[in-house]
């Protein structure tokens, strides 16, 4: 969406119409706007859409307090929009498994499988679906009184395909006034945008083409090449989704609606708490506040503060499980997500006060938040092996082929060069960003050292960018 | 050391910090974009790879004529015109025969099919303003399976580089912004060689750029071996006229009209082996296609001139070796020397019909 010039010559008309029509139409405008553009996409799915609003729009006003049957309409809430999500997402991998089984006790000849497509961008609406049904449920906010305000939360464009999955609290609160167009807005938006275009041209589609050969016949790669494909889609995998959430948040800065910054230098994080502080934050502080606390004080009121952290570790396996199978149908994802729960619950158990930053900061402290980071670092890559595996035996394969001779044995100039031009290219804008700790970073850089940026940036767009762009790995999801 | 780089307060950013922003960039592009002329020549010898198979050289040298106000003669098609042409040898045969100061420049594409040489005529060639156009053509180029199917990788690889990305826009001001940028601008020259080299694709001074067989003005000789080897007669029969090609012509003279620059298409000569596969009636269909385009043509493919050249001009059934070429360029300068100056024929060119 975001790689089409067709689609910024829209966002021009529209932005331009925007600020031209009173503000009491902008929400209509940017409503009908955005079915637009879903129409265009997925024109298949645009009714599951409209019914799924005005489903979660209906039944939300039935969940204010002292209504009756309240809690009933909860939880038909939850598992309907729960059952959506799980019947697009999971009908191929079930069937499959059922028939499997079937077939496997005699009683199938023929397998059963139900491929559905999966509608673009659901994961992310029935997420924000279902987090506006648990903010009024527990009375954090009221019910949207206005379909179009609630329709626009739902599928609001630049937010539609693969995030950020905003919260109903502020998105909502933003809508009820009128914004007028400001400077600010316009040079964020496109502050935002030309580093969103850097990660994912730059940066993310030219390691596509480079990872391409390493997923083809995986039992021929050398341990070098396994290791320059692990490294490497660690740097693609943020840079691409990085880019995508950067794109959707300049955009919708454009049109005067906040949105949530979605990531924040993940890979310098000293452990994997403050990771997943860092890491696709609009989905783990969902996954925190919808199922890790829930999961927690439900723990709690049946066990008692004595098995704190017994509950910790079933509420965070239990919680990252969920973030992984929500990513997709297969049993990588699966246990991606488990390894992660793994990894905190070691962090929570055995390094409780890994995380606090001491009042009086020391080269100790530097010694080990490096030390930290490298770890940190080395984890998740680790775990990005079964996020971008097709089965698990894939990535026990890929495994194997990372430990099978000394990497140092093959590696050559080409190599580094191949690995580390990435890895530079994403310092150039995560170092600074860290440093300046903004993301807006290039306005507080001197003038001299902001038109260096920029025209780095420009150029980096420039020599690695290319006429056909890789699809963003998340709107897969 | 942080208060080097980030300013101490924070203000937001406005429409006219923006703007000095973007004229700062424009700035330190064109300064860093000379530093770069500076600084390429010190640690590559590689040419810009803007164009695929080396013929470069043609290219640069048509932008050295132009900067420079002069016409030049261009020599454009595909294999046979890149190893049978010398631009070098037509020049000084020319001075030598009618004392005429011409420069000429052949920027030949390989496996270049009628697809590409209608964007190279209308796009490339045409705004320099030259002489004249010579496209030499050949019976392959005119095949429609050569615009679409087997000659489709040499289409998609010419589209693929720089020039031939520019060429093929439809936009007039994406193009000519693209080819203005191409011939001035080091960063976007040399942008694929950089490419290259910063992905690990290949190391610096390694490849296929280093121009080794192509002449300053895009002239790349064979050896001079003899030969009559057919094996590229697949690529020539069955050969039949298609509309789609038919128009393709039709386009070329259209577009040669049109411009008033002179374009003479040079029926390109053959081994005569090759008479012994390719039938009659293709023959005269590929010559209708030449009719089509409405322009003056001069054929070298007349038997007199397959015999004139011999054997021992060719190293394969359609390519000239470089004895061969420089008795080709020898015969188009004696018959430019006719057809311009009215310096009557004396070598073989005679064979020739115009």
């Amino acid at each position: 969406m975001f790689v089409s010039w067709e689609f910024w010559l829209f966002v021009a008309a529209v932005l331009a119409l925007y600020y031209l029509i009173p503000g009491k139409w902008q929400n209509l405008l940017l409503l009908v706007a955005s079915y637009a553009i879903y129409a265009y996409l997925e024109p298949s799915f645009v009714l599951l859409l409209a019914a799924m609003t005005v489903f979660n729009f209906w039944v939300a006003r039935r969940l204010i307090p002292d209504m009756p049957r309240r809690r009933l309409y909860f939880w038909a809430a939850v598992i309907v929009n729960v059952f959506v999500l799980l019947l697009f997402k999971y009908a191929l991998g079930v069937s499959s498994l059922v028939s499997h089984l079937l077939s496997r006790l005699g009683m199938m000849n023929e397998p059963f499988i139900v491929n559905l497509l999966l509608p673009l961008g659901l994961s992310f609406y029935s997420f924000r679906a279902l987090a506006y049904i648990f903010d009024i449920y527990s009375r954090q906010i009221e019910p949207e009184a206005n379909l179009i305000d609630f329709g626009l939360y739902i599928a609001f464009f630049p937010q539609i395909v693969s995030g950020p999955i905003v919260r109903p609290q502020p998105f909502l609160t933003a809508l009820n006034n009128a914004r007028p167009f400001k400077q600010e807005y316009l040079v964020d938006g496109l502050t935002f945008i030309f580093m969103g275009f850097f990660y994912k041209v730059a940066i993310a589609d030219p390691l596509f083409t480079t990872l391409q050969s390493s997923t083809i016949n995986i039992g021929a790669l050398t341990s070098a090449d396994a290791w320059a494909a692990l490294i490497l889609y660690t740097v693609r995998i943020y840079a691409d989704f990085a880019g995508y959430s950067l794109l959707a948040i300049g955009v919708s800065v454009w049109f005067g609606i906040p949105i949530v910054e979605n990531f924040r230098q993940p890979y310098f994080s000293r452990t994997i708490g403050i990771f997943w502080d860092r890491w696709h934050i609009s989905l783990s502080t969902w996954i925190r506040d919808y199922t890790f606390y829930p999961t927690s004080r439900f723990l709690l009121r049946r066990w008692g503060n004595n098995r704190a952290k017994v509950i910790q570790v079933i509420a965070l396996l239990v919680s990252m499980t969920i973030s992984g199978m929500w990513h997709g149908n297969g049993l990588t994802f699966v246990v991606w997500g488990l390894l992660h729960g793994v990894y905190l619950s070691i962090e929570r158990v055995f390094f409780p006060r890994v995380r606090i930053k001491p009042k009086k900061v020391t080269w100790r402290f530097w010694v080990q938040g490096a030390i930290g980071m490298v770890i940190t670092l080395a984890a998740v890559s680790m775990a990005w092996v079964f996020f971008r595996s097709a089965s698990i035996s894939e990535a026990l394969l890929f495994f194997e082929r990372l430990f099978s001779s000394n990497p140092f044995n093959d590696i050559t100039s080409l190599w580094w060069i191949k690995v580390l031009v990435p890895i530079g290219l994403l310092l150039l804008i995560d170092l600074p960003q860290a440093l300046v700790d903004s993301s807006l970073f290039l306005w507080r850089l001197r003038p001299v050292w902001r038109v260096v940026m920029c025209t780095a940036l420009l150029l980096g767009i420039f020599i690695f960018g290319s006429q056909t762009h890789a699809p963003f790995i998340y709107s897969g999801f | 050391m942080r208060r080097l780089f980030i300013q101490d307060s924070e203000s937001p950013p406005t429409l006219s910090k923006l703007l000095i922003l973007v004229i700062g960039i424009i700035f330190a592009l064109v300064i860093s974009d000379w530093l770069l002329g500076r600084f390429l020549p010190l640690i590559t010898i590689e040419r810009p790879f803007i164009m695929r198979f080396e013929n470069v050289p043609g290219v640069q040298a048509l932008w050295k004529y132009s900067e420079a106000g002069i016409k030049p003669v261009i020599f454009t098609g595909s294999s046979q015109v890149y190893t049978g042409i010398s631009p070098h040898v037509f020049d000084d045969h020319l001075k030598t025969i009618a004392g005429q100061d011409v420069r000429s420049v052949n920027v030949s594409v390989l496996g270049s099919a009628a697809i590409i040489q209608r964007d190279l005529i209308k796009n490339f060639f045409i705004p320099y303003h030259p002489q004249i156009i010579f496209y030499g053509v050949e019976m392959r180029a005119l095949r429609w399976e050569a615009q679409i199917a087997e000659g489709a990788t040499f289409v998609s690889d010419f589209r693929n580089k720089a020039v031939g990305y520019a060429v093929s826009r439809e936009s007039d001001f994406e193009r000519g912004l693209l080819l203005w940028l191409l011939e001035y601008s080091n960063w976007a020259r040399y942008r694929d060689n950089m490419r290259e080299w910063l992905t690990g694709t290949r190391e610096i001074n390694q490849g296929p750029y280093i121009s080794s067989g192509v002449d300053d003005v895009g002239y790349a000789p064979f050896p001079n071996v003899v030969g009559q080897d057919t094996a590229n007669m697949p690529q020539f029969i069955p050969f039949a006229a298609s509309d789609q090609t038919k128009q393709l012509m039709i386009d070329i003279g259209t577009i040669c009209k049109q411009s008033s620059i002179q374009c003479i298409l040079l029926n390109m000569p053959l081994h005569e082996i090759s008479y012994q596969h390719i039938s009659d009636a293709e023959e005269s269909q590929y010559r209708q296609l030449l009719q089509d385009a409405g322009l003056t043509i001069w054929d070298f493919n007349t038997k007199a001139c397959r015999e004139a050249l011999g054997d021992t001009s060719f190293i394969n059934m359609n390519h000239l070796n470089s004895q061969g070429a420089e008795v080709f360029s020898k015969m188009l300068a004696d018959a430019y020397a006719q057809a311009f100056f009215n310096v009557p024929i004396k070598g073989n060119a005679s064979c020739a019909t115009f």
